[in-house]
Parts: structure tokens; C-alpha cells; sequence
């Protein structure tokens, strides 16, 4: 899979109030944002969603689709948005809640632009974390993917703590053969140890934690 | 200090009284059917107590000694003062404890206790001294004087007691400043009342004697036209001209008790019609302050509703300030960012500041609308714009609709006319309405909720509906909804609707429950366009 350059991380603002998203676009432009706003949860979701990098910051209350929902509908995408939430109407329950289903920041309205611009940084920050966690995921996908379908039995077999024995037993052959394979399998994943393994494959998902 | 010298004004005008009232002397006594003196006295024990019974006897003890010639001696003057001075004293005193004789002396039955009193009083007399000059010789003569004396009493008491105690009442100042026409038209009574005594007692050659039932006309009129006052200053007037003229001519005792009682006939009917008069004088005044009081307490009432009313927008509202705020300071954050920067865009900088200025409007706008909705003040009627007067109303109640997410819309006519009405009283009975509609669907919990509000106009009215899709109105509690204090919700005051119902008839409308709405609830009221408002 080729590399992409990271695009230039981007503050996706959304807000019902035209007004309100007008100005705060503009005072994040002037300090040196990329901006894109958008006047609904729907609006911003119909948008493509495979170029995105940066965060979201979002109006809680909001017609149709709330801030908390549209939080949920990013968090179940394959590049989770961190997300900022913002409103007029804070009240403690309202914060406890957002800041539960996974918002970064919940920021009252008026806005006082230093938290904002300090939770964006911080934003931006866990999204790159995140990009470079999905890249190096996406890497080792690329080297599963050049194991073998015998290869990968084996591994699944070796990771959940099988011996070479036992997993040549399961598979009705030789346990030499488990041990060449087992070879092969290292050296594709480019793993020092089982162990190592054993921390790919949970991260691939073949393996509970 | 100050009741010594009214004690020494009260001593001294008795004894003038008396002097002024002497006219026929009998065995060293006067025997005139008139005491004036005596109907002062007793005003004064009623309104000062029994210390005054004493200084009425210590008055005709001096008024003997001053006036009469003939001086009876000694005990027998002290028996007849103190038999007078105690049977008038305990009329006083017990019409003053049992009759309760110290109200305001504004109505007919306190006037009728005075006159009792004083009959009472002269009843007791003449046991005391019918008693005494029976048991002392030489005096039986007396008696024969006792029947005008007991007139002369009476009438004393009856023309003067209301007077005195009116007038040491209010501190010998009237209770409020008399009008000038009203001193014109008294005068013209009192007029009438001297001629009529004069053709009472000089009737011209040819016209029939006695036309004493003249006076009646003139004391009746003024005992109707100004009360107790009125009747008392008649009497008065009527009693002194009829005295001076008998005075002057030289009447005897017989005639003058003959006058006398028909004096005291006139002064029970001028009494008793001055205080059935002013009687109803007060229920009037009463009941004027009553409907006064409740067109406040409606006010108070009404004022009182819209805070409530405005206290349960009030998040909503803060919530609705709070957006052009918002944008208000990231505009000026983003306009000081612009300025610091090198090479100052100047022009993106000016777009912004329009722009903070036409956010900080918006949310004056807002407040300007709160602040008119709970202006205090009296109900204000002028001529609005049926249209602006919905907007006015919406613009307060959608924060409300959006924040419950209930969808508001309104239905206008293209062209709808101006209305003379209270704007704020009616704006309150639209908001009153549709924030009950999105309190409903609140309740029926069902998402998809929508107000709508439709105004229609007709030549004659302007009817405005409020339909919701929320719970609806229970059956039963329908025929109550209007009623003051009823209400179906938990933390009601139930007076929203009863306010709107008094609100929307004191305009000359109609409010009601529209039957054939069907699921939800449907409220709609009109407001005349012709009819003028009676708030």
C-alpha cells in the first residue's frame, strides 16, 4: 500500500448558528487554521470522509443530529476525528456525558479562544498519534498479508501459546515443518520474538488482549 | 396642660351657652326648652369620658350662679345639678360602652343611638329630679316646667351632640378640602332653611299658619346632597334662627315647646336622612375602592404571570443571548489578531467589525424584547402591527421550541391590519399559549413534535390559533382549563390560562378549547378590530 502524505490538519467546525460558525471559523482562520465549517452533523458526514486530518469541533445542541451523536457517528469511523465539543447551555451533566463518550474537550460558550486554540493543539496532537498508529497498523496488515494461508494457521496456533508439538499435532504434520514455518513467519512479520508476535497479532486483531 | 385648657374652653362655652339660652326663669331656674350647652356636655362625655360628667356639673352650678337672678339655695342647686349631671352622664357613658358611640358617626344608626341616648338620658332626669323637688318644698312648681326642660334636652342633645362630636373629631378641621361649589350650594340651603323659619313664624296675612313643614325640603335636600355633615349644619342653623327669633320676640314657654317638638321632629327626619345618605355614600366609595383594588390585584396578577412566564424561558433564552455573544468575541479576537499582525488587512478587518456590530444588535435585540415583556406599569393600549407583534412573541418563545427540539411555524396573512390593543397582554397570551403546546409534547416524550401558530383576519377580528401534536387535553379537565388556579401539571400555578381568559376578554375576544382538533390540542382566541378595549 503506497504512503500518502498527511494532509494539512484541519479544524472541521459545526454549528447550526451561521453567525456563530461564521466568526469562529474566522477568528481560527486569522490564527493560522485550516478551516472547514459546516451548518450541520449531516452536512459535515456527507463529506467524504477518507482525507480527513485534524479535529472536530462541534455545537452540542443542534436540530436533527446533536453534537454528542454526530461525536459517536466519527468515533465509529476507521480514522476516528478527535472531537471538541462546545456550547451555550453547559450544564455539569451535559459535560460528564460528552467527556464519557469520548470528547477530548467541552468547551462553554462564549468561547474563550485560548482554551479553544490550546484543546485544538491537543487535538491535532492525538490525531497525528492516531494516523501514525493506523499507518504502522496498515503496515503490518501489508505483512500478514504476504504470509501464506499454512503461515497464517501457524501463527494464530503459536500466538495463542501452542508448542511447536501441539500446533504440528492440530495440524497433522510434522513438527520440523512447524518449526520452518514458524521461521518464515518471523521473518516476514519482522519479529525478534514470539513475544513480539504476540503483540502484532493483538493488534491485528487475531488475538484477545 | 393642653385638656386643662380644653376643659376651661368647654366650662366657658357651656356658661355663654347658657347665658345665650336663658329666656324664661322659673324659681330661680331657667326653664327655656333649648340647651344647647347640655348637647355640647354630652358630646364631650362621649368623647372624653365620665372626667366631663363632673365639669357639666360644676358648669350649671356657675351658669345658675352667672345668669339666673333668682338663686335657689344651696342644696337644692347642688341636688338639681348633680341629678341633671348624673342622668346625662350615664346615658353618655353607657351609650359610648354598650352602644359602642365611637365609630366615625357616618351612618343612621349611630345618630339614632345619640338621639336614645339622649332620651334615655332625659328619662333618667326626670326620675331624679321629679324625685328631688318632690322631697324638697316649694319647688313643686318646677315640675310643671319639667316637660319643655326634657324637650329643651333632647332637642339640645339631638341638634348639637352629632355636631360637636363631628367637629371634635376631625379637630374642628373638615376631613378634606371642600369644593366651592359645594360651600355655594350648602349656603343656598341654609338660605332656604332661615326664610323657611321666617315665613314659619311670620306667615303673611291670607297664608295658613304653621308652614313648619316647609323646613323639611331644604334640611332633607342638604341631609341628601352632603350626608351627616349636611344634616347637622341644617339643623343647626334651623334651630339657632328659630331660637332667636322667638328669642327676640318674646314667645312664651308654651309656644316656644310647641316649636320645640316640631324642631325635634325635623331634626330626627334631617338626621336619619343624612345618615342613611351617608351611608350610602361610603358603600358607594367602598365599592368604587373594592373594583379599583381588583382591577390592581388583575394587573398585579397578570404582571406576575409574565415573570413566571419569562423565568421558564429564562435557560432558553440565556442559551439564545449567548450565540451573538459567541460570535461577538471571536469577531473581536479575531479583528485584534488581524490588527497585529504585519501588513494589517484592513478591509477583512473593517468586514469583521460590521459584523460584531450586527451580533451585538441581535442580542440587544433579545434583551430589549425580555425587558419590554416584563415592563411594570399600567396597561398601555396603542395601535401595533398584528405582524410585528407575532414576531415580537415568537422571537422570545422559538429558543424555547428549539431547545425542546419542537418545531414552530407560523402562518400569517400577506396582509394583516394594525390592532389597538395592550401588545405586551396580548403577546403574553401567544407566548402563554405556545409554550404550553411545547410543554405538551415535552409530556407526550414523543420526538417529531410541531407547534403551529395561524392567524386569520376577517373585517371584524383577528383570530389566532395555537395547535400542537402533544399529549392533548384530558376530557375532564377541559370545562376547567380557564379556571383560576386549576392546572394539570405538577409544578403549575395553574393561572396561565385564566390570565389569558381575562386578558383576551378585557379586550371584547373569546378564548377557547377548539373540540374537533384531532390528537393534540388546538387553543384559539380572537381580538375585535372594531370594538375599543375595555382594558
Amino acid at each position: 500500500m503506497p504512503e500518502r502524505a498527511p494532509r494539512t490538519p484541519t479544524v472541521y467546525l459545526v454549528d447550526d448558528q451561521p453567525s456563530v460558525c461564521h466568526a469562529l471559523g474566522e477568528m481560527l482562520r486569522v490564527f493560522g487554521y485550516e478551516v472547514e465549517t459546516f451548518d450541520s452533523a449531516r452536512a459535515f458526514l456527507r463529506r467524504g470522509s477518507r482525507e480527513r486530518s485534524g479535529c472536530l469541533v462541534a455545537d452540542v445542541r443542534m436540530p436533527g443530529m446533536d453534537g454528542i451523536e454526530l461525536m459517536r457517528e466519527v468515533n465509529r469511523l476507521a480514522v476516528p476525528l478527535p472531537v471538541i465539543l462546545i456550547s451555550g447551555h453547559a450544564d455539569v451533566p451535559m459535560a460528564v456525558a460528552a467527556i464519557k463518550a469520548g470528547a477530548l474537550e467541552f468547551i462553554e460558550k462564549p468561547v474563550d479562544d485560548r482554551q479553544l486554540v490550546a484543546a485544538i493543539n491537543r487535538a491535532f496532537a492525538e490525531a497525528f498519534e492516531r494516523l501514525q498508529s493506523t499507518q504502522s497498523l496498515q503496515e503490518l496488515r501489508a505483512r500478514l498479508a504476504r504470509l501464506t494461508a499454512r503461515e497464517t494457521q501457524v501463527l494464530d496456533l503459536v500466538v495463542q501459546g501452542h508448542t511447536s508439538q501441539a500446533t504440528a499435532m492440530k495440524l497433522g504434520i510434522s513438527a520440523r515443518t512447524v518449526e520452518s514455518y514458524r521461521i518464515q513467519i518471523m521473518e516476514k512479520m519482522q519479529a525478534e520474538s514470539v513475544a513480539v508476535l504476540v503483540r502484532q497479532a493483538i493488534k491485528l486483531g487475531r488475538l484477545e488482549p | 396642660m393642653r385638656r386643662f385648657l380644653e376643659a376651661l374652653a368647654f366650662l366657658a362655652l357651656f356658661v355663654g351657652l347658657e347665658w345665650l339660652s336663658f329666656l324664661h326663669e322659673q324659681d330661680g331656674y331657667s326653664v327655656t326648652p333649648w340647651n344647647p350647652g347640655l348637647g355640647i356636655a354630652f358630646a364631650m362625655i362621649v368623647y372624653r369620658g365620665p372626667w366631663y360628667g363632673v365639669l357639666l356639673f360644676a358648669g350649671i352650678i356657675l351658669a345658675e350662679l352667672a345668669v339666673v337672678s333668682g338663686t335657689p339655695p344651696w342644696p337644692v342647686l347642688i341636688g338639681i345639678s348633680a341629678a341633671v349631671a348624673a342622668a346625662y352622664s350615664i346615658a353618655a357613658i353607657a351609650a359610648r360602652r354598650w352602644l359602642k358611640l365611637d365609630s366615625p358617626l357616618d351612618g343612621a344608626g349611630e345618630l339614632v343611638v345619640i338621639v336614645l341616648a339622649g332620651a334615655i338620658g332625659a328619662a333618667l332626669d326626670a326620675a331624679l329630679l321629679s324625685t328631688l323637688l318632690h322631697a324638697v318644698s316649694g319647688y313643686e312648681r318646677l315640675l310643671e316646667a319639667l316637660l319643655p326642660l326634657l324637650v329643651g334636652d333632647l332637642i339640645g342633645i339631638a341638634v348639637f351632640t352629632p355636631l360637636a362630636l363631628r367637629l371634635v373629631r376631625h379637630r374642628l378641621r373638615p376631613p378634606q378640602r371642600i369644593p366651592a361649589r359645594a360651600v355655594a350650594e350648602a349656603s343656598g340651603y341654609f338660605v332656604l332653611i332661615a326664610l323657611g323659619v321666617l315665613v314659619a313664624l311670620y306667615p303673611a296675612e291670607g297664608w295658613p299658619r304653621d308652614m313648619f313643614y316647609l323646613l323639611f325640603l331644604p334640611v332633607g335636600v342638604a341631609a341628601i346632597r352632603f350626608g351627616v355633615d349636611g344634616a347637622c349644619a341644617s339643623l343647626a342653623i334651623a334651630q339657632l334662627v328659630l331660637v332667636g327669633i322667638l328669642h327676640f320676640h318674646g314667645f312664651d314657654v308654651r309656644d316656644f315647646t310647641e316649636y320645640q317638638v316640631m324642631m325635634f321632629v325635623l331634626t330626627l327626619t334631617g338626621l336619619l336622612v343624612g345618615g342613611l345618605s351617608s351611608e350610602r355614600e361610603a358603600a358607594d366609595a367602598r365599592a368604587r375602592r373594592a373594583v379599583r383594588r381588583i382591577a390592581e390585584l388583575q394587573a398585579e396578577a397578570t404582571r406576575a404571570s409574565r415573570f413566571n412566564i419569562m423565568s421558564g424561558m429564562s435557560a432558553a433564552l440565556a442559551h439564545e443571548i449567548n450565540q451573538p455573544f459567541t460570535a461577538a468575541r471571536a469577531l473581536a479576537r479575531a479583528i485584534e489578531e488581524l490588527l497585529r499582525q504585519p501588513g494589517v488587512d484592513t478591509t477583512r478587518a473593517a468586514a469583521n467589525a460590521a459584523k460584531l456590530v450586527a451580533q451585538v444588535d441581535a442580542a440587544g435585540a433579545i434583551i430589549h424584547r425580555m425587558r419590554e415583556f416584563l415592563r411594570r406599569g399600567r396597561p398601555h393600549v396603542s395601535t401595533v402591527g398584528l405582524d410585528r407583534l407575532i414576531a415580537d412573541s415568537i422571537a422570545l418563545v422559538q429558543p424555547v421550541a428549539a431547545s425542546r427540539g419542537v418545531e414552530l411555524a407560523v402562518e400569517m396573512p400577506s396582509a394583516s391590519p394594525p390592532v389597538h390593543v395592550d401588545p405586551i397582554q396580548v403577546q403574553q397570551v401567544v407566548m402563554n399559549l405556545v409554550l404550553n403546546a411545547v410543554e405538551s409534547i415535552g409530556a407526550s416524550g414523543a420526538p417529531g413534535g410541531h407547534v403551529r401558530l395561524r392567524v386569520q383576519c376577517t373585517a371584524a377580528e383577528v383570530e389566532i390559533a395555537v395547535t400542537d401534536n402533544g399529549a392533548g387535553v384530558a376530557p375532564e379537565s377541559a370545562p376547567r382549563l380557564f379556571e383560576p388556579l386549576y392546572t394539570t401539571r405538577p409544578d403549575g400555578m395553574g393561572l396561565g390560562l385564566s390570565i389569558c381568559k381575562s386578558i383576551v376578554e378585557a379586550h371584547g375576544g373569546r378564548i377557547w378549547l377548539q373540540a374537533d382538533a384531532s390528537g393534540g390540542t388546538e387553543f384559539r382566541f380572537t381580538i375585535p378590530l372594531e370594538n375599543q378595549p375595555r382594558a
